[in-house]
C-alpha cells in the first residue's frame, strides 16, 4: 500500500511540478474522476468525461458535514499531456482524419479520445458501509478512465475544417503583410526580427494585431458579417468544446479504507461503463452547440468487502444498472439519476439510488452543486441531500 | 542566423520542407527576401492545412536565389481552456526546417530564430526562421 501511495504521489507531484509556474485556483479544473465516483464522492455515479485536463486538483465542500472543513480531495492527470507524442498535429489531436496534406473529405475518428486516458486519486473521510452506523473511515481511492468511442453530429468535421481553412486563408494575409508592408511599424518589426529581439517583436506585433485583423478580415458568406483570424479562432475553440452526440466511456477504480492510524484494507474494486447521448438544443445550425439534453446509461460491477447482510459484514459482489437524464443550459445544469443495485446471490440486498441534482458554474473552476433524493440503503430508503461547492485549489496539503 | 550553400547553378532546383510538431492549429509561409526581410515576389512555400507543414517544394534555382534570405513564419493557435496544458504544449512545440539539393546537400535546422507567445497566455504563437542562402 505504501509503495502504491508513493507511486501515485510521485505521479501527482510530477504533474504539479510541471505545471507549478501557472498553478493557481482559478485555472484548475474540478475533477469528476473514477476515483471519486467509486467512493461516492462525486455528485452522480453516471458520468461522461469532459474536456481532458492536463492536471486537475480539487475538493468538494459539502455544507452538511458539520465540521466546516472540506473532506474530499481529488486529483486527476491525463498522461497524454506529459508524454506529448512526437507525431502529433492538430488533426490527430482533435480526431479529424485526413492524409497529411489532404484538405478535403474530413471525418472524425471515433477512437481519437482513447489517447486521453486519465488517472485519478481521491481522499475522503466518510462512512462507506451500507449499514445505518454513522462511523466514518479514511478512504483512499485510485482510478482510471477512458473514452473508447465518440461520434459527433453529421456536419461537425466539415464545419470545423471549413473554419480552419478560413483561418488559414486570413492568416496567410497577416503573414504576407509582415513581408510586404513598408510602414514604420512593419519595418521596425523586421529589424527586430533580424536582431532576434523578441521583446520588441512582441510589442510591435501587439500594436499591429488590430490593424492586421482589420486589414485582412474576410466576409462570412452565410451571415454577411466580417470575420477575422481571431474571431475564427474563437469559433474553432467553441467547436472543439462541443460535446459528441454519442460517447462510450469505461472506468475502473480501487478503494482502500483506513482502520486506525496504520492499517489499510481493501474496500471496493469496480469496473463500469456508461453510454451517453448528448442532444444539442440550439437551433441555429451555424452556432456551436452549448446547450444539451444528455441521456446516459450506466452499468457497474463492484466488489465490496464491506457489504452488510443482516447483522454481518462481509464481501459482496454488486451489479449497478441505471441511467441519468440531464439538461444543460450553461452555466446551469440539472437532472435526475436512477441506479438499481443488486448483489449476486443475495436478493435481500437490492436497493436503489434515485436522486435529483443541480449545478451552477460560478467560474471556470468553481461550481455550486446540490443533490437530493434517496441513496443506496439496506432495507430502507435513505434520504439523501447534499449541498456543496466544488473548486480547484493549489496549496493546501493533503493529510490522512 | 543560419546559412545554406545553394551553389551557383542555374538549373539546380533547391527544395524546402517544414515540419511543425504541435497539437495547435498552424499556418506557415516561406518567402525569399532581401536583407531587410522584404519579400521578393510571392511566397515560395505554403502550408496547405492546419498542420502548418510545408510539403517538399522547389523554392527556385540556386543561381536565382543565392544571396537572398529564406524567411519562414509560422503562426500557431493553441486551443483549450486549461492554461497548464497550453503551457506544456508551448514548451513542446518543435520545428524542423529542411533544405535540400544545394551544395550543402540535405540540411536540417531545428532551432527557430524567434518564438513569441504573443498574448502571454500560450494561445497565440509566432515562430520565425531566417536562413541566408549563399552561392559558396
Amino acid at each position: 500500500m505504501k509503495q502504491l501511495l508513493c507511486l501515485l504521489c510521485c505521479i501527482s507531484v510530477a504533474g504539479k511540478v510541471t505545471a507549478q509556474t501557472v498553478l493557481n485556483t482559478d485555472k484548475l479544473a474540478v475533477p469528476q474522476s473514477a476515483a471519486t465516483r467509486l467512493i461516492d464522492a462525486s455528485q452522480t455515479l453516471t458520468g461522461t468525461s469532459g474536456t481532458p485536463k492536463a492536471f486537475a486538483l480539487g475538493l468538494l465542500q459539502s455544507f452538511d458535514n458539520g465540521n466546516g472543513w472540506p473532506q474530499n480531495y481529488a486529483a486527476e492527470i491525463t498522461p497524454y499531456w506529459l508524454i506529448s507524442p512526437a507525431n502529433r498535429n492538430f488533426y490527430n489531436y482533435v480526431g479529424l482524419d485526413s492524409g497529411r496534406f489532404k484538405t478535403s473529405n474530413w471525418k472524425t475518428n471515433p477512437f481519437a479520445a482513447a489517447k486521453f486516458v486519465s488517472l485519478s486519486i481521491a481522499f475522503a473521510n466518510k462512512n462507506m458501509s451500507a449499514d445505518s452506523a454513522n462511523g466514518k473511515q479514511k478512504v483512499f481511492s485510485i482510478g482510471a478512465h477512458v473514452t473508447l468511442l465518440r461520434a459527433y453530429r453529421k456536419n461537425y468535421a466539415a464545419g470545423l475544417s471549413a473554419n480552419l481553412q478560413r483561418w488559414i486563408d486570413l492568416d496567410k494575409a497577416v503573414i504576407l503583410r509582415q513581408y510586404t508592408d513598408t510602414s514604420l511599424l512593419y519595418r521596425q518589426y523586421r529589424q527586430a526580427r533580424l536582431r532576434g529581439d523578441t521583446a520588441t517583436m512582441r510589442s510591435i506585433r501587439q500594436q499591429l494585431d488590430k490593424k492586421d485583423q482589420a486589414a485582412v478580415s474576410g466576409t462570412d458568406q452565410q451571415f454577411q458579417h466580417r470575420v477575422t483570424a481571431d474571431s475564427l479562432t474563437v469559433a474553432i475553440e467553441k467547436q472543439l468544446n462541443e460535446k459528441p452526440i454519442f460517447q462510450w466511456d469505461v472506468s475502473t477504480a480501487y478503494a482502500a479504507y483506513g482502520v486506525g492510524d496504520s492499517t489499510w484494507k481493501a474496500g471496493r474494486t469496480a469496473v463500469w461503463t456508461s453510454v451517453g447521448l448528448n442532444l444539442p438544443l440550439n437551433s441555429r445550425a451555424d452556432k456551436s452547440q452549448l446547450n444539451y439534453l444528455s441521456v446516459a446509461m450506466y452499468m457497474r460491477y463492484m466488489y465490496d468487502a464491506y457489504t452488510q447482510h443482516k447483522k454481518e459484514v462481509g464481501p459482496g459482489n454488486a451489479i449497478d444498472l441505471g441511467g441519468k437524464i440531464m439538461f444543460e443550459f450553461d452555466p446551469v445544469s440539472f437532472g435526475t439519476e436512477y441506479v438499481h443495485r443488486s448483489y449476486t446471490g443475495v436478493t435481500a440486498l437490492k436497493s436503489q439510488r434515485f436522486v435529483g441534482f443541480i449545478n451552477y458554474r460560478i467560474t471556470k473552476a468553481l461550481y455550486f452543486s446540490g443533490t437530493f433524493g434517496n441513496d443506496f440503503g439496506f432495507n430502507k430508503a435513505r434520504l439523501f441531500s447534499a449541498l456543496g461547492i466544488n473548486w480547484g485549489f493549489g496549496n493546501e496539503k493533503v493529510s490522512f | 542566423m543560419n546559412t545554406y550553400k545553394v551553389g551557383a547553378s542555374a538549373t539546380t532546383p533547391i527544395k524546402l520542407s517544414v515540419d511543425v510538431t504541435t497539437r495547435g492549429f498552424a499556418d506557415t509561409r516561406a518567402f525569399l527576401t532581401d536583407t531587410e526581410l522584404v519579400a521578393i515576389g510571392p511566397s515560395v512555400g505554403d502550408s496547405t492545412n492546419a498542420s502548418g507543414d510545408i510539403a517538399p517544394t522547389i523554392i527556385g534555382n540556386a543561381a536565382d536565389i543565392s544571396g537572398r534570405y529564406l524567411s519562414i513564419t509560422t503562426h500557431i493557435r493553441i486551443t483549450g481552456t486549461d492554461i497548464i496544458a497550453r503551457q506544456l504544449e508551448y514548451t513542446r512545440i518543435k520545428m524542423l526546417y529542411i533544405i535540400d539539393n544545394g551544395i550543402d546537400g540535405h540540411k536540417e535546422f531545428n532551432n527557430p530564430d524567434t518564438m513569441i507567445d504573443l498574448n502571454r497566455d500560450f494561445t497565440k504563437i509566432e515562430i520565425t526562421k531566417d536562413i541566408l542562402l549563399t552561392s559558396i
